[in-house]
């Protein structure tokens, strides 16, 4: 090896890159060789000089300057999505559909049963009868059914072929009527 | 130790925000920079903005060319947030695409080094080997002592001897070998020592 090739090493050598098997070769060569410990000299010089570099303290008009200018480029956009579009839209929906539900399913009783009732108390009243009350209308509708049903022929076993026997995953309604050969089946799918 | 913590500590040139952090608290910050929060986007950029700008300027050699590398490096941060890996130290990162902006932006400037050029522009100032030198004056020697490297040395030496990181983590942003790292690197120290060389000739 040439005082060049152990130049290269002393390079490494001096900041720790050496490997153990090389620098003890090295340091063998530094032994005899006054031109190499003069160079490993003047390079300790060269890299404190390269080193200082690090602790020289950064241009803070050029920092700012920076940061400004990759701020500006960065959509507006860009600010903290933390409760992100798609949930307020999916909120909306559910508050939506509460809504819908609540005003299709509550219906107060009072104001349901004088709604019905309104027909028949305004016949009475132009007929100069009394008034029938709620209970009165209600009972009276029952045994209108009542007549409806004893009225219908019997369907004998024409039914019962017909109607088919009720699925498990259906929702059926057995109705019974006074004539044991009438059963009726609602079938809700 | 991560090679963040490496870097900060073998400098000892850390921002005070950097010493200030947990590593819980950075991992925190960068997850909300990387989900878009702005303003931990704001916190990453003071935090590292020292390292990718002095370093791009080391590399390009002009304040403004540093800037607007450090600029795009940032921005590409941004731009592959969601490609960064937060349980990993985001300064490796940036130190890579700070090497890979240098590059794209010489290369696209067409700015050779001047010693390519045949156009050695020694520093204009007096040099003094036996007194103390300003520390203007030194940036200067070096700055000048880097033209007559190659681009792939600059990187080594700068990351190696300047940011203070270990050969294989130079390797591991470099997308070079440890022994590439360190031919690199033994060449580039061999370089420098002979400017300084050279200009102590012409002075005396």
């Amino acid at each position: 090896m040439t005082c060049a090739d152990f130049e290269k090493l002393i390079a490494l050598d001096i900041e720790g890159d050496l490997p153990q098997r090389k620098a003890a070769r090295l340091g063998e060569h530094l032994e005899t060789c006054l031109t190499c410990q003069e160079f490993r000299e003047k390079l300790q010089a060269s890299q404190a000089l390269l080193k200082s570099l690090a602790q020289e303290a950064a241009d803070e008009a050029a920092l700012r300057e920076v940061r400004q200018r990759v701020l500006d480029e960065i959509p507006s956009e860009a600010a903290p999505h933390r409760f992100p579009a798609w949930r307020f839209a999916l909120a909306a929906a559910l508050l939506a559909a509460a809504i819908f539900a609540a005003v299709t399913l509550w219906r107060p009783r009072g104001h349901g049963v004088s709604k019905s009732i309104e027909a028949p108390r305004q016949a009475a009243t132009e007929a100069g009868r009394p008034a029938p009350t709620a209970s009165e209308y209600a009972q009276a509708q029952t045994e209108k059914a009542k007549h409806v049903l004893r009225q219908r022929k019997p369907l004998g076993g024409s039914l019962a072929a017909s109607v088919k026997p009720p699925q498990a995953e259906q929702l059926t309604v057995k109705l019974v009527t006074d004539d044991p050969n009438v059963v009726i089946y609602w079938l809700v799918d | 130790m991560d090679l963040s913590e490496l870097a900060l500590r073998m400098t000892g040139s850390a921002p005070e925000v950097e010493c200030s952090g947990s590593a819980e608290e950075s991992v925190q910050i960068l997850k909300r920079a990387i989900a878009g929060d702005r303003v931990a986007f704001d916190q990453i950029i003071l935090r590292y903005e020292r390292q990718v700008l002095m370093t791009a300027w080391r590399l390009l050699g002009s304040r403004e060319d540093a800037q607007d590398a450090a600029q795009e490096v940032f921005l590409r941060l941004y731009r592959y947030r969601h490609r960064i890996d937060e349980k990993r130290a985001l300064l490796p990162w940036l130190y890579r695409m700070t090497v890979n902006v240098c590059h794209d932006l010489r290369r696209k400037r067409r700015r050779d080094d001047a010693l390519a050029a045949g156009e050695i522009d020694l520093p204009h100032f007096a040099y003094d080997p036996t007194g103390e030198i300003a520390r203007g004056e030194q940036r200067r020697i070096i700055q000048a002592a880097f033209r007559t490297l190659t681009e792939k040395e600059r990187a080594a030496v700068v990351l190696r001897d300047i940011e203070g990181l270990g050969t294989k983590d130079v390797a591991g942003i470099l997308g070079s070998s440890e022994t590439t790292v360190r031919s690199q690197i033994s060449m580039a120290r061999v370089k420098i020592r002979k400017f300084v060389d050279t200009l102590e000739k012409k002075r005396s």
